[in-house]
């Protein structure tokens, strides 16, 4: 039986359990809800196994998407850099020709 | 500067290019995270049931109590460095960064940006002909200021062209070769994590506190009068509408990433044919933002609704 059909399987019981114990008294009702109670541990170590559980499939998809994550962030920030560039052209005009007029007052 | 009237040229000839409107890919990417965060409350929220549902147990026994009773309650909370591990949070984490890293990428290089950086290069260049005249002591100019402006807008068109064609080239590589990590993560997400865990414990955690106030009228039920039953029922009633609406979260969970799984699979469709902007990518974007919306309503909803909440096949998560 895979996990989340035991998974299923546990929490009808549970549920069935619930609508038992509130009409029964003293040790009958004690006995329903303890085993209730068992029931509800199981299914709930069995749902925090399946969140934890990474399947290789899983695993293979979310590596390809983060890689494919990386790749678009790597090509928003080469992009990015065309409009740096020009600025970068602008301010070395800018330099060159300050330099040039502070050389050729030294001449 | 017989270059200038040819780059002018240029400018008239790159302005009749065909752009590729990215605006489709920045709403999906926007949409796509919202629902992300989405799903990140419902994780929340299955975290503070757990803590409940120990609680719970613990007041439905007839045990005492003293403070070290309450450390295993703590080791319930996914704290920061455990949600690492969780399947769900890997891989709606993945599908969050991918959608915000889309919504990012279709942004870049903006024409503002360009624009800002061809009226700098204007500006040097005007700069660089008024110390050209300086050094030569002339009033005649190395480069007009007409000219320079003409020079920088011939540089900020280009650049804007080869910015728009590299981003196009970029989303659609991206996106295509996504498509189906998305669909997997998504089914894995909706079918397993969604549906066959959150789903129904949640909801058979809500049972397990109800069996307690039912418990507590059952006990009582010969000894009181009518009205304060009722009043009692009352609020039994209100507690079992809730336990009905918290598996109504997970619902609008499920449609909403379904809607993404959908939108970008269209959207991979669409980019392989070269289109950027369609009707059918309009209208899927469309759907993930009204079963968005609808997750906020569903809060409200949840808040009102006197009677049962329910998912209906047409009309979604309704008051019924």
């Amino acid at each position: 039986m895979s996990k989340l059909c035991k998974l299923s399987e546990l929490n009808k019981a549970i549920n069935a359990l619930n609508n038992l114990w509130p009409l029964l008294e003293g040790d009958q009702q004690s006995d329903v809800r303890r085993e209730r109670d068992k029931l509800n541990i199981l299914a709930s170590e069995l749902a925090h196994k399946t969140l934890l559980e990474n399947t290789p499939e899983l695993m293979a998809a979310i590596d390809q998407l983060n890689l494919l994550t990386q790749a678009a962030k790597d090509a928003k920030q080469s992009i990015d850099d065309v409009s740096k560039r020009i600025n970068q052209v602008a301010k070395t005009i800018k330099k060159a020709s300050s330099a040039a007029v502070k050389v050729a007052r030294l001449l | 500067m017989r270059i200038v009237p040819t780059l002018s040229f240029a400018v008239l000839i790159l302005s009749g290019c065909t752009a590729t409107p990215t605006g489709n890919i920045d709403a999906f990417g926007i949409a796509a995270a919202g629902v992300t965060s989405k799903i990140d409350a419902v994780i929340s929220d299955y975290n503070k049931a757990n803590v409940n549902d120990k609680l719970v147990a613990m007041a439905q026994s007839n045990k005492k109590y003293v403070r070290s009773d309450m450390d295993p309650i703590k080791n319930i909370i996914i704290r920061g460095s455990d949600k690492t591990n969780f399947a769900l949070y890997k891989a709606n984490n993945a599908l969050g960064g991918y959608a915000t890293s889309l919504s990012d990428l279709a942004n870049a290089g903006s024409r503002e940006e360009l624009a800002l950086a061809g009226l700098k290069l204007s500006k040097s260049l005007k700069g660089m002909n008024e110390q050209y005249k300086t050094l030569q002591e002339t009033e005649s100019d190395l480069i007009s200021a007409e000219n320079s402006g003409k020079i920088s807008r011939v540089i900020t068109e280009i650049s804007r062209y080869y910015v728009e064609y590299k981003r196009g080239k970029a989303l659609k590589e991206i996106i295509i070769a996504a498509d189906p990590s998305v669909q997997i993560i998504g089914d894995i997400i909706n079918d397993q994590l969604l549906k066959g865990v959150i789903e129904g414990r949640l909801y058979t955690m809500k049972g397990n506190e109800l069996a307690g106030y039912f418990s507590d009228y059952n006990t009582q039920t010969d000894r009181l009068s009518f009205a304060t039953k009722k009043m009692m029922l009352d609020e039994i009633y209100e507690k079992y509408i809730a336990m009905e609406s918290a598996t109504a979260t997970v619902i609008q969970a499920q449609q909403s990433i379904l809607s993404v799984m959908k939108a970008h699979s269209i959207l991979t469709e669409e980019l392989k044919k070269n289109r950027f902007s369609s009707q059918n990518i309009a209208n899927s974007i469309k759907n993930i933002k009204t079963v968005h919306n609808n997750f906020d309503d569903l809060e409200e909803l949840m808040q009102n609704c006197e009677t049962k909440i329910i998912s209906d096949d047409e009309k979604g998560i309704i008051c019924q």
